[in-house]
């Protein structure tokens, strides 16, 4: 175990380039295949099934059912450009109805219905431009219909030329994402930060008295955490925290001190004690961004009944009760598998156990 | 054709190997060099050194009573009659007898002979001949109007020189041997590096020719030897039958010899078990030194120079190498079978004989044509690699007629392969490989420019097979083959010496033969740059 290296995840969403040498669109050939679903795409609703396209080896997607939608949420962002290029193949019968769905911040809301004409393998381009400052985009693809259709390629590139389309306005943004006066925030209000607007559901002071301004669960890795109004020490050992008056126990290791924190700072973890404690106060967890519940003697199995503890080597019983805590290593959101976890360059990253939330000894 | 019966002056011709009362001389006469339009013969001269070979081995001629003249003008050839007729001269006011010998190899028109780009008139040539004043005059005349069929085809040939010489030299001790009849042409052997006449005259007085076995040759046994072996050797050239004619008008009683071949220090015995079509070749030199059909029941001597000879019999498929040393007499358990090789081939400029054998091996490169099957890989993602098709071809080739080849193609070429990486992952690409191979039936037609130089167009067409091998993400590779129609077009250049060849050239080649699933057919080919190599048989 070594010393974590607390990374400025939010920073690094927002600077770094979030798409693969322009591409938007991880596996944009369906040729990534995990059994019989596809690896990089996710089925909304629906069957798909997966086809030969031009070579037998080289498949395509056939949304077989009516109503059948599958779905991708790519990390691009308006610092990767705001011009994208579709270029599509696809072999569509006439009775059937296929439309490519923008949902800019990937919060559910369709901006752009894009609908894909009837063809058989000819190839189809166009460009659409969206409003910026935005970050993440979920790409869905639909069908409707009883006829075939089959979906060889859907690329989307980064490029520039886009001055003659109408640009996508974004609705207005999620918590945590980027905004501007013209977007607007769903909830919250445009904070203006250090990297520009971002929607924040307070701001330090704002809240009651009963209350604090902190970090609700993170929701996306395209979004900051969420800053939302909290009722004092209403999270459990274990979960994340930016202070420690958000956490029962009152600690929150690694968290910063109310009035500093911004959205380059990293989140802690509410704990039962801090780092440095001579008590031989550590985390199970602890590997670069990860980490769980800090409790002292941590590993020893001296933990007794009721004890804190954030896994089941830190209880004398062995058994540490609570619940099982797995989440994204880039960002520390709650996951249940490497694909609730896209990231970097459109890849997956992983979906780590963390330890045990809430835990005390058995 | 007039065939004059042989009166032989026996006492002259007789006596001549060994009287010193009887003077011989010899004028032996060689020019490679074409007048205007004619292409240039290429053993000419060297037919004039071997003749002179001839005559002073076996014919009892002194060395230093041939005059070899190699490429005259006009005048150098007046003078060097002028100085026969004076030798001649002086040797009457002797009181010796003189016979001479006149043998020209070249160009000859109508009316005369060209010596380069000079004509020297056939009636000064035979006045000046007898002016010599000779007690014999034997005259061989090989005169080639054009060495090149295809120069030949279409043209309307002038009286050939033979026919020519033949009315011009009819006189009182005069002897004509002339290698064809007045209405033909005479050619020339690039196998035997040797005009059919000239060669087919030597072998005959190197012993080939006794038909009696009297162990010396005589200008009628010259002339039946040299008129049945040329007619054999030229049946199945292009160009035709080669009729050798003899006329004389002598005076006197017994045969005229030309050679005595029993007298000379070497020969080679052919057994008379062999039978067939009997090469003898100079295994130091590589040159063929007598060839000839050997009849079963009869040996026969053949005078050569002391040495290494291999004798060839071929008799119908089978071929046997015989290794001699002369003189001495095929030892038949030294013989050994041998895979058929070495037809002729025509001097000048041009193949003479249609049953020649080509095998060419050609490298080619160039860009892959483009059309919609790889507009298609482009539109799933797909990126050529910048390296140029490339392949091999492996061609057979038999000359049926003149320019004329037909024969088979095989072929494989390996295209560049289409790649393209799985956007999101780090290492996944998909890579189709593919190939062509083809078999098709090829013609070719070929001219020379030069002996060494030709230029060629080639058109093939036939079965192409394309394979494709796509490795999938999924790290299994996906193998595709179909076949279709393949074809080929091409022009190039042949440089070749001897039986080895290389040629550059350009082919457009494809074949129908790489499909996708959605109805798109490649056209694998395109225009390619052909580096060859021929080796001809």
């Amino acid at each position: 175990m070594r010393i974590p290296t607390l990374l400025f995840v939010a920073a690094a969403i927002s600077q770094m380039g979030a798409t693969d040498c322009g591409n938007a669109l991880r596996d944009p050939g369906f040729d990534l295949w995990c059994g019989d679903q596809m690896c990089a795409w996710k089925v909304e609703t629906g069957t798909i099934h997966k086809v030969a396209t031009w070579n037998e080896g080289d498949p395509g997607v056939e949304l077989v059912d009516d109503g059948t939608k599958i779905e991708q949420t790519s990390p691009v962002d308006a610092g990767d450009g705001t011009c994208i290029e579709f270029d599509l193949i696809a072999n569509v019968d006439a009775n059937a109805q296929v439309a490519l769905n923008l949902d800019v911040y990937a919060d559910g809301s369709i901006e752009h219905t894009e609908t894909i004409p009837t063809s058989s393998w000819a190839p189809i381009k166009f460009k659409l431009p969206i409003y910026g400052p935005y970050r993440g985009v979920r790409f869905e693809l639909t069908k409707h219909g009883s006829g075939h259709a089959v979906l060889a390629q859907i690329g989307a590139k980064i490029t520039t030329g886009c001055e003659a389309f109408t640009p996508i306005v974004p609705a207005p943004a999620p918590l945590g994402s980027p905004c501007d006066d013209t977007i607007g925030c769903s909830t919250g209000s445009c904070v203006q930060t250090f990297f520009g607007g971002l929607c924040m559901g307070c701001t330090d002071g704002s809240c009651a008295a009963t209350e604090v301004c902190g970090a609700s669960d993170p929701t996306s890795p395209l979004r900051e955490l969420p800053r939302v109004c909290e009722p004092t020490a209403s999270r459990e050992l274990g979960e994340q925290c930016l202070h420690d008056t958000e956490c029962a126990s009152g600690i929150c290791t690694f968290g910063y001190p109310s009035g500093s924190w911004d959205p380059g700072s990293q989140y802690g973890n509410c704990s039962a004690c801090r780092l440095g404690d001579a008590c031989g106060c550590t985390s199970a967890y602890l590997d670069g961004t990860l980490h769980g519940a800090f409790v002292c003697n941590a590993g020893a199995h001296v933990g007794g009944p009721g004890s804190a503890c954030g896994d089941g080597a830190d209880c004398a019983s062995g058994v540490c009760n609570g619940t099982p805590r797995l989440q994204c290593d880039v960002d520390g959101r709650e996951c249940a598998t490497a694909a609730d976890c896209p990231f970097d360059g459109l890849q997956n990253t992983p979906c780590s156990t963390v330890g045990i939330q809430g835990g005390s000894c058995e | 054709m007039r065939f004059l019966p042989l009166v032989a002056l026996a006492l002259l011709a007789g006596t001549a190997h060994a009287d010193p009362a009887v003077a011989t001389y010899a004028i032996v006469v060689g020019s490679n060099a074409g007048g205007p339009g004619q292409t240039d013969l290429r053993y000419a001269e060297d037919d004039a050194h071997r003749v002179a070979g001839v005559l002073t081995d076996l014919g009892g001629y002194p060395a230093n009573a041939i005059d070899v003249i190699v490429h005259p003008t006009p005048e150098q050839l007046r003078d060097h009659l002028a100085k026969l007729a004076e030798r001649v001269q002086a040797d009457t006011a002797a009181g010796r007898q003189a016979r001479v010998f006149f043998y020209y190899s070249g160009h000859a028109r109508a009316q005369g002979i060209d010596l380069g780009a000079t004509e020297m008139p056939l009636a000064e040539l035979r006045e000046r001949l007898f002016a010599v004043h000779a007690s014999l005059t034997v005259v061989v005349l090989d005169a080639c109007q054009s060495g090149a069929f295809s120069r030949i085809k279409g043209a309307q040939p002038a009286a050939d020189f033979s026919y020519s010489s033949r009315q011009h030299l009819d006189a009182t001790g005069v002897a004509v041997l002339a290698s064809s009849s007045g209405s033909e042409l005479s050619q020339e052997s690039e196998e035997l590096k040797s005009s059919y006449f000239t060669h087919h005259l030597l072998v005959g007085l190197r012993g080939a020719g006794d038909a009696n076995g009297d162990g010396q040759v005589s200008i009628d046994e010259a002339y039946r030897y040299a008129y049945h072996q040329t007619l054999l050797a030229t049946a199945e050239t292009a160009v035709g039958g080669q009729h050798v004619t003899f006329e004389a008008d002598l005076k006197g009683h017994g045969e005229v010899p030309l050679s005595y071949p029993r007298a000379a220090t070497a020969q080679i015995v052919l057994p008379a078990r062999i039978e067939g079509k009997t090469l003898v070749e100079d295994r130091r030199a590589h040159a063929v030194v007598a060839e000839t059909y050997k009849a079963k029941g009869t040996a026969v001597r053949i005078a050569v120079a002391p040495g290494e000879y291999d004798v060839l019999v071929r008799d119908g498929d089978s071929l046997s190498r015989c290794p001699i040393t002369a003189p001495g007499e095929i030892d038949l358990a030294q013989c050994h079978r041998e895979a058929l090789v070495a037809t002729s081939a025509k001097g000048g400029a041009d193949w003479d004989d249609p049953h020649r054998y080509m095998v060419v091996l050609d490298f080619l490169v160039g860009p892959e044509h483009h059309d919609a099957y790889t507009q298609n890989l482009t539109a799933f993602g797909y990126n050529e690699d910048i390296a140029p098709s490339g392949g091999f071809s492996l061609t057979g080739l038999r000359q049926v007629y003149d320019r004329l080849w037909v024969g088979g193609t095989a072929g494989l070429a390996s295209i560049p392969a289409w790649k393209h990486d799985i956007v999101g992952t780090q290492s996944l690409s998909q890579e189709l490989d593919w190939s062509v191979a083809t078999a098709m039936a090829t013609a070719r037609i070929e001219d020379h420019w030069w002996s060494w130089l030709a230029y060629y167009a080639q058109l093939s067409g036939g079965l192409g097979l394309g394979h494709s091998a796509l490795s999938a993400a999924d790290h299994m590779t996906y193998s595709t083959t179909n076949a279709g129609p393949a074809f080929a077009a091409g022009i190039g250049l042949r440089c070749h010496f001897a039986r080895f060849g290389m040629e550059l050239g350009w082919t457009y080649a494809g074949a129908y033969a790489v499909k996708d699933l959605i109805g798109n057919t490649h056209l694998a080919g395109g225009n390619r740059l052909a580096l060859g190599f021929s080796w001809g048989f």
